[in-house]
């Protein structure tokens, strides 16, 4: 599979900034909303807890607005690779059908142009952040790695849900609310601090919770997270791109006869 | 030739499972495959042949025979069931023609992205990409979006940009049912030199037996999944055409001499310029007798003509439609039909009447050339009239396009009937 991607890379790239830059083709300002998106984003979650809701800290003393976007902006990146892999061969039918084009390449394709937009959006964040008056500390240098780890597992569930997807319809219209329980199941929306010390342990095996912690301690607390959680991130991202290889490997064949 | 085949199979199979519900899959995963609930559907059943590079291979069959999966097998796009294939060098293969582009994006574009589909250096497709565009006559319209573009621009353009990738083995599938005939003409000119002088291997499915008779130097005919005969083009071509047409052919003598009234020289498409001009008049019948301007797409009819007889009988007739490329649309022989030579008085004017049935033929322009020939296998003695242009009439409403010629009625014209 790494020969297929290295060799299209070229083509995996391309077609990724196609797909930010067509997201938009309609609308007069194109390109600027794949910025102007997260900008507001933040702007709203910002103005809101601030302003309104005046939620003050939510852990230590981090505003709740900065530590909801920091979870919220690479959860949104999360799904976004997870549901567009899920239908990526069905939106590539046309060209698998008739080309000799390698199946993954069209998931890496959805998974690359997601991770784009996140990196867009959370330089957003940063400078914001910096605005407001965070102090960057060397960490922050980590957070594309945590970032890509938590992208890599978003990719290796999308290239799975996508091989089953093509033989079973059913699982887009599963896939949110599943999505929906895995928002609410991990520290995305509030910090792993309110989970009750005792099983606070056992939420590690929900396979987004490691990153959102190694992000969070990164870019909000400033501390190098322990080397067992970066361990359990990367193990996330093998584990399941193993899974998505192993269920494509299987299904390869009968793929285009199916769609 | 001793330069290893470009292409060769050996025993291709293609199963398709259909499952009547996505469930079925998935019980079948649970035991195992101990349940089973799919249904096979044998789409090739053991195909095997060669390609010498530089040749053309014409593939040519009804629909569902399995020739556009066999493409499908030999790009890579699908994997066969069974059986091996090898195909040496770039492959690349035109499936379904014009679609792939990306709508929002300009022609110019697509063409910058395609090279990625192809898995080729960008570079290198830019260095060609004059050429595509010239090719395929879009000078003034490859800054436009692909959605302003009419399905033949599409065509044209991906069969150009496929074309000039240079590849070592090109698959073509039905290219050429969309778009004009001049640019078809072209298409058929590059293929011929690409062919030819280049040295390059193409493999052409079509449902035209006229183009597939005029690429191919060898002609695959496939039937349920299998090779039905492989050969000479024109034994091949033959051979199919007959055998559709022998279906639906009608009973009829060689010679009917009572006739219907052959209709005047104002009702016939041509007419004699001179007392000399052997083919004295070509004409378009709804039925025997019922004279017609234009011939109905789609419909029977039948193309007649009067013409004096060269020798002594008894001979054979033959048909060919051409179309306004030049390609052969159909054509068909009384011998190969299996009539018997018709005997006739030398000199005789004859009447002939060919029932036709062009199954899924367009509205166009087609020329008719009328032959006679003596009862041996020989040509000697004979001769062919051109009788000019008729026009077929109505709405394309068939993209693939096979013509059915039938048995021909030929008599002694007798009492201006």
């Amino acid at each position: 599979m790494t020969g297929a991607l290295l060799k299209y890379r070229g083509f995996i790239w391309r077609r990724a900034l196609l797909d930010l830059r067509l997201k938009y083709a309609a609308a007069d300002l194109g390109v600027l909303w794949n910025v102007l998106h997260p900008i507001l984003l933040v702007l709203i979650y910002t103005f809101v807890f601030s302003f309104i809701l005046r939620r003050g800290r939510a852990d230590g003393d981090v505003p709740y607005w900065l530590f909801l976007c920091s979870g919220l902006l690479p959860w949104v990146a999360f799904t976004e690779c997870v549901t567009q892999g899920a239908r990526g061969f069905q939106r590539a039918a046309p060209y698998l059908r008739r080309l000799a084009v390698p199946e993954e390449v069209f998931i890496a394709e959805r998974a690359l142009s997601a991770t784009i937009g996140l990196g867009i959006s959370f330089v957003v964040l940063l400078i914001v952040a910096l605005f407001y008056g965070l102090t960057p500390t060397w960490h922050w240098a980590l957070l594309p790695v945590a970032l890509l780890l938590l992208q890599g597992l978003g990719f290796g569930i999308g290239l799975t849900l996508g091989t089953l997807c093509v033989f079973f319809r059913d699982i887009p219209h599963a896939l949110p609310l599943v999505l929906r329980v895995g928002m609410w199941t991990a520290p995305v929306l509030y910090p792993a601090s309110l989970i009750p010390e005792r099983i606070r342990p056992y939420t590690l095996a929900h396979p987004v919770t490691p990153s959102m912690n190694l992000i969070r301690a990164l870019f909000l607390e400033g501390v190098m997270p322990a080397w067992w959680l970066w361990l359990l991130c990367l193990g996330w991202v093998v584990v399941s791109v193993a899974i998505g290889s192993f269920v494509l490997k299987a299904l390869r064949s009968e793929i285009r006869d199916v769609l | 030739m001793s330069q290893a085949p470009a292409i060769v199979a050996t025993d291709l199979r293609k199963t398709y499972r259909v499952y009547k519900r996505p469930s079925g899959r998935l019980l079948e995963w649970a035991t195992l495959g101990r349940v089973t609930r799919h249904v096979s559907f044998e789409a090739l059943r053991g195909v095997s042949l060669e390609v010498p590079r530089g040749q053309c291979l014409g593939v040519i069959g009804p629909n569902g025979c399995g020739k556009s999966t066999l493409l499908k097998l030999l790009s890579g796009v699908l994997s066969p069931t069974g059986g091996t294939f090898d195909v040496r060098g770039r492959v690349f293969a035109l499936i379904e023609l014009g679609t792939g582009f990306n709508q929002h994006l300009t022609g110019s574009q697509n063409i910058d992205l395609a090279s990625g589909l192809l898995g080729l250096d960008p570079k290198y497709v830019r260095e060609r990409k004059d050429q595509i565009i010239e090719f395929a006559e879009l000078e003034e319209f490859i800054d436009r979006p692909m959605r302003t573009y009419s399905s033949g621009m599409r065509a044209r353009l991906s069969f150009s940009l496929y074309a000039f990738m240079e590849p070592d083995v090109l698959m073509i599938d039905e290219a050429f049912s969309v778009g004009d005939a001049s640019f078809r003409e072209k298409s058929y000119e590059l293929i011929e030199r690409m062919v030819g002088d280049e040295d390059r291997t193409v493999v052409f499915v079509s449902h035209s037996a006229g183009a597939i008779e005029r690429l191919s130097q060898r002609v695959v005919w496939m039937e349920k999944g299998q090779i039905r005969q492989v050969g000479d083009p024109g034994e091949v071509v033959g051979a199919y055409l007959e055998s559709v047409g022998r279906g639906r052919a009608q009973a009829s003598g060689p010679i009917v001499k009572d006739g219907a009234p052959i209709p005047g020289a104002d009702e016939s498409f041509h007419n004699a310029v001179g007392d000399d001009e052997p083919l004295r008049r070509a004409w378009i019948e709804l039925k025997p007798g019922h004279a017609a301007a234009q011939a109905p797409a789609y419909k029977r009819f039948v193309l007649g003509a009067l013409a004096r007889a060269p020798g002594a009988g008894p001979s054979h007739f033959w048909l060919e439609i051409e179309d306004e490329s030049g390609a052969l649309v159909a054509q068909a022989d009384s011998q190969r039909l299996g009539q018997d030579p018709a005997p006739h008085a030398p000199g005789a004017e004859l009447v002939m009447r060919w029932p036709w049935r062009p199954v899924g033929i367009g509205p166009g322009r087609y020329r008719a050339r009328f032959g006679i020939r003596g009862p041996g296998s020989d040509t000697s003695g004979g001769a062919s009239w051109d009788a000019g242009w008729f026009e077929v009439e109505g709405s394309r409403v068939v993209d693939s396009t096979y013509h059915v010629l039938l048995t021909p009625r030929v008599h002694e014209r007798v009492d201006g009937r």
